[in-house]
């Protein structure tokens, strides 16, 4: 049955507009029209699955390369300590220098690569300070405590070497 | 707001989009109805729903979670709707003497309820004061504030809101029960 409401009150009007539906139901699904429109926030990195996995990657193979790299140390190491002194030290005195060229070039080719670098790389060194007290004796030739270093220098040297000549047997 | 909630909001904050279409699925009935009542256009509402809960993402960082999220989401979607309104109509503060023209013409609507009809047969600026006021629980002075408007004409708009609104209603076949039930 239908009846008007001429005297209807705000009160009343609005308990009539409160009693609304709250929601309403759009004809379409609106999300997909949304989705297209978010921009693409990046994660942090630490989120991200591919990130992620080549951190752990990294991760493993500097872990494996430290690992590595300590034992060939210690290897090297062990043999260079250990390594007993042979044929230079029974050469005569003469014939040292081209013995020991002989000795460094023939001991360095049988080495391995790495074990060769480091080789290579604490020869320079003493030859480096080996030079430098050359270039100082050629001033003051007498000076009695740059031919003492130069002659400690020349025995590690010739030490190094003769110890790397060990790990080529 | 619980706390279902406000994991959804922690995540979608993060940029996780599967989160916020949940946070949709559970505000959008509200927002679009928030949007229709205030524009008066289905389909209109249908882009400011979409253009309200974009806008809500791109702000998502702002909400503290100071206020429900529903809360501050039909905030968002209030102030996008009324400066929808504002560019469109360029003006708010309409003239009622218009609003005969505009009841007769037919409806397009197919709402349920002689209210809903009613309201959208009333003026951009009636109804977003009528809307904001009696059904979103706005005050005069968050209205003004949100409109741009004086609290005078605020209170305004209301008072012819709700004069045309019982006018509608009077002429209506059917009873203000009947038209809210649903």
């Amino acid at each position: 049955m239908s009846k008007t409401t001429p005297s209807l009150s705000d009160q009343e009007l609005d308990i009539a507009l409160g009693k609304l539906r709250p929601q309403l139901q759009p004809d379409n699904d609106l999300w997909p029209g949304i989705a297209a429109q978010l921009p693409r926030q990046r994660l942090p990195w630490w989120q991200q699955p591919s990130a992620i996995a080549a951190s752990f990657i990294g991760a493993v193979l500097c872990l494996g390369l430290a690992v590595v790299s300590q034992l060939e140390n210690q290897q090297l190491r062990h043999s260079l300590a250990t390594a007993t002194m042979p044929t230079l030290q029974q050469a005569p005195v003469s014939t040292l220098p081209v013995a020991f060229n002989h000795q460094q070039q023939a001991t360095l080719s049988c080495l391995e690569p790495n074990q060769a670098q480091i080789i290579e790389q604490n020869l320079a060194i003493i030859q480096s300070a080996m030079n430098d007290i050359h270039m100082a004796l050629e001033k003051s030739p007498n000076n009695t405590k740059l031919n003492q270093r130069l002659l400690d220098l020349s025995k590690q040297q010739i030490n190094l070497v003769n110890r790397a000549n060990t790990l080529t047997l | 707001m619980d706390k279902r909630e406000q994991k959804l909001v922690k995540a979608a904050q993060q940029g996780d989009t599967k989160a916020f279409e949940q946070l949709y699925r559970t505000h959008h009935g509200r927002v679009y109805a928030l949007s229709l009542r205030l524009c008066g256009d289905r389909h209109w509402a249908e882009d400011l729903c979409q253009d309200a809960f974009v806008r809500a993402w791109n702000k998502l960082a702002s909400f503290k979670g100071e206020s429900q999220f529903g809360t501050w989401l039909y905030r968002v979607t209030a102030n996008l709707v009324v400066s929808n309104l504002r560019r469109s109509k360029a003006k708010f503060e309409d003239d009622l003497e218009s609003l005969d023209e505009l009841s007769q013409a037919e409806s397009h609507f197919d709402l349920d309820g002689d209210i809903e009809k009613a309201l959208l047969k009333l003026p951009d600026g009636a109804r977003t004061v009528l809307v904001l006021y009696s059904i979103e629980g706005y005050t005069h002075e968050e209205i003004a504030n949100t409109l741009n408007i004086a609290i005078g004409t605020s209170k305004a708009q209301l008072h012819r809101a709700r004069n045309s609104l019982k006018t509608f209603l009077a002429e209506s076949p059917r009873s203000i029960d009947a038209g809210t039930e649903t």
